[in-house]
């Protein structure tokens, strides 16, 4: 009696005094903010609203996956830790407020829905969920975000500057075309880091960017770049007021011009 | 069978006592180890010393059975600058034997080396360059935490797209201008240019210690100033087989396109024995088997 109720016992008490060493994925955190996201939490809303399209393991293969219409991304594969929209540099992994945002803005042009109705706690325990598919979370720090200077009048002059980025200096009109629809003689030949073929933008139709809709989020993405997607950053190229020369010129490629301050509103990571 | 798994007093005695602690650090040793101590369990970092009396090993990776077929694909874009000798296509150098069978574009290195001279490795292996859309060197040596420098010599758009241990996309708009990124991990990176020049392709190596060498067109290496000793040398190829090919949809043509897939890299070893200031021979054969 003593040998077998202590055996069980003591057999329960090595085996959970071993998995106290064991990194578990529930106790990945995130911060956002002043909020605490845990990922103990965000597996329960992970399960319950982003398992169909990004899996069991997080690879972008849950059985909703084949159903995405073919002429959009595939869902993320968070195992890889590469995101599109983050402050940080390319090749850096992006903070925890990039993530939030990517949740609560959605992904533009993808089958990446708003997640607005949940909290911003269900946001940020979603994030520390994530953050568990990925050795790099544990493994690196992302790097400081990039600086954006301020942004300076939409000038006729600024406009020009930016166009002569554009077109000639920076040759973006390769893969997004002379016009910016998104049709440059590289495009045909464009994929992302799985493989599968990825249109550039379009600039004339005025939809939302991939990672936000500001001029502020559009000056981000010439500096960070969009990891996975062919699109690299242009850090090393924009100086001083160029970036906001290259958004006033792209600014006027829209045939639309959306409203933007409400969106910038409903999906800011801060309080 | 031991009769308790952790000392249980009332049950235990004597031997049956010592029999106990052994079973337990049984189950706790491997579990600690599979659980903490599996990331600090990583292979130990190199340590930089004066090698007294080193020696050096040198040798050839030779080439056995018919050559292959080298991969190309056709020049479809900039061909007055990717295509200045009017070919139609490129190879993208995935084997590259010459005439007399050697094998180049191999990299040897000793496994495991834990101590020896300070990093040498040298600076055109991390210095890479786009000319005539094609990058130069096709394999690049960098050391972990240094600067790996980059430009374009074409005056046209091109990109470094890098995909493994280090994830930077990095664009070269404008012609000679040098772009630098430190590599902090080690490993290796796949890099390809999005720009439309499909047939562009190269691997850098991150690596922890100077014992590289890349094997030239005659497939001839060296590695100089070795601690003596008996090391374990590996001979690294990047795969040069069309594993499969993915059918992916061509969003703005609107058609199928085949995109090759290349087979995992591969490695072979030999053991070598170091004398002090000797010269270790080790010749490797890579063959399509």
């Amino acid at each position: 009696m003593c040998i077998h109720s202590h055996r069980f016992a003591a057999i329960g008490l090595v085996v959970a005094t071993a998995l106290a060493f064991c990194p578990r994925a529930e106790s990945q955190a995130s911060h956002i903010g002043t909020l605490t996201g845990q990922a103990g939490r965000g597996k329960v809303l992970y399960e319950r609203y982003c398992i169909g399209c990004h899996g069991v393991r997080g690879d972008g293969v849950g059985e909703n996956a084949v159903y995405v219409n073919p002429e959009f991304p595939k869902p993320r594969d968070f195992t890889s830790g590469v995101f599109k929209c983050r402050s940080t540099p390319s090749g850096s992994i992006p903070l925890d407020a990039d993530l939030f945002d990517t949740i609560g803005r959605g992904v533009n042009t993808t089958a990446m829905p708003q997640w607005l109705p949940l909290t911003r706690r269900d946001r940020a325990d979603l994030v520390a969920y994530i953050k568990t598919f990925s050795k790099r979370f544990t493994d690196e720090q992302p790097d400081p975000p990039v600086p954006i200077p301020p942004e300076t009048p939409s000038t006729r002059e600024s406009v020009a500057r930016g166009r002569e980025l554009f077109q000639t200096t920076l040759k973006c009109n390769e893969c997004h075309g002379p016009e910016g629809r998104g049709d440059g003689p590289s495009a045909p030949s464009l994929r992302d880091n799985k493989g599968n073929p990825i249109p550039p933008y379009d600039f004339t139709t005025g939809e939302r960017f991939k990672c936000g809709q500001t001029d502020y989020d559009l000056a981000r993405i010439f500096l960070t770049g969009l990891d996975g997607t062919p699109m690299p950053t242009y850090a090393d190229y924009l100086k001083g007021d160029q970036i906001w020369d290259l958004v006033h010129y792209l600014r006027t490629l829209e045939a639309i011009h959306k409203h933007r301050s409400l969106w910038s509103k409903l999906f800011s990571s801060e309080p | 069978m031991f009769t308790c798994i952790f000392p249980c007093l009332p049950c235990a005695k004597g031997a049956e006592l010592v029999k106990q602690q052994i079973s337990f650090l049984a189950i706790i040793l491997p579990l600690a180890f599979l659980c903490g101590a599996r990331g600090t369990a990583a292979q130990a970092k190199y340590q930089v010393e004066t090698v007294v009396n080193g020696g050096d090993i040198e040798g050839t990776v030779k080439w056995s059975g018919p050559v292959p077929k080298n991969f190309s694909l056709p020049i479809t874009k900039n061909a007055d600058i990717c295509d200045p000798k009017k070919r139609k296509d490129r190879s993208l150098e995935r084997l590259e034997i010459g005439p007399d069978g050697g094998v180049a574009n191999t990299v040897i290195s000793i496994s495991g080396i834990t101590h020896g001279k300070a990093m040498d490795l040298p600076v055109a292996r991390r210095s890479l360059n786009q000319e005539t859309c094609r990058y130069e060197p096709h394999i690049l040596l960098v050391p972990q935490e240094g600067m790996l420098s980059m430009k374009s010599s074409d005056p046209i758009l091109h990109n470094i797209h890098m995909v493994g241990a280090a994830l930077y996309n990095l664009p070269f708009p404008i012609k000679d201008m040098v772009i630098t990124r430190p590599m902090r991990k080690s490993g290796v990176v796949d890099i390809k240019c999005d720009a439309g020049h499909v047939w562009m392709n190269a691997e850098i190596l991150v690596v922890t210690n100077p014992y590289y060498s890349v094997t030239d067109e005659h497939g001839h290496f060296e590695l100089t100033n070795v601690p003596p000793g008996q090391y374990v040398l590996t001979a690294w190829h990047e795969g040069w087989t069309i594993a499969r090919e993915e059918v992916v949809m061509d969003v703005d043509a609107h058609q199928e396109v085949r995109r090759p897939i290349f087979a995992d890299p591969r490695t072979w070893n030999a053991k070598v024995t170091v004398s002090p200031k000797g010269t270790a021979k080790v010749d490797f054969t890579l063959s399509e088997n």
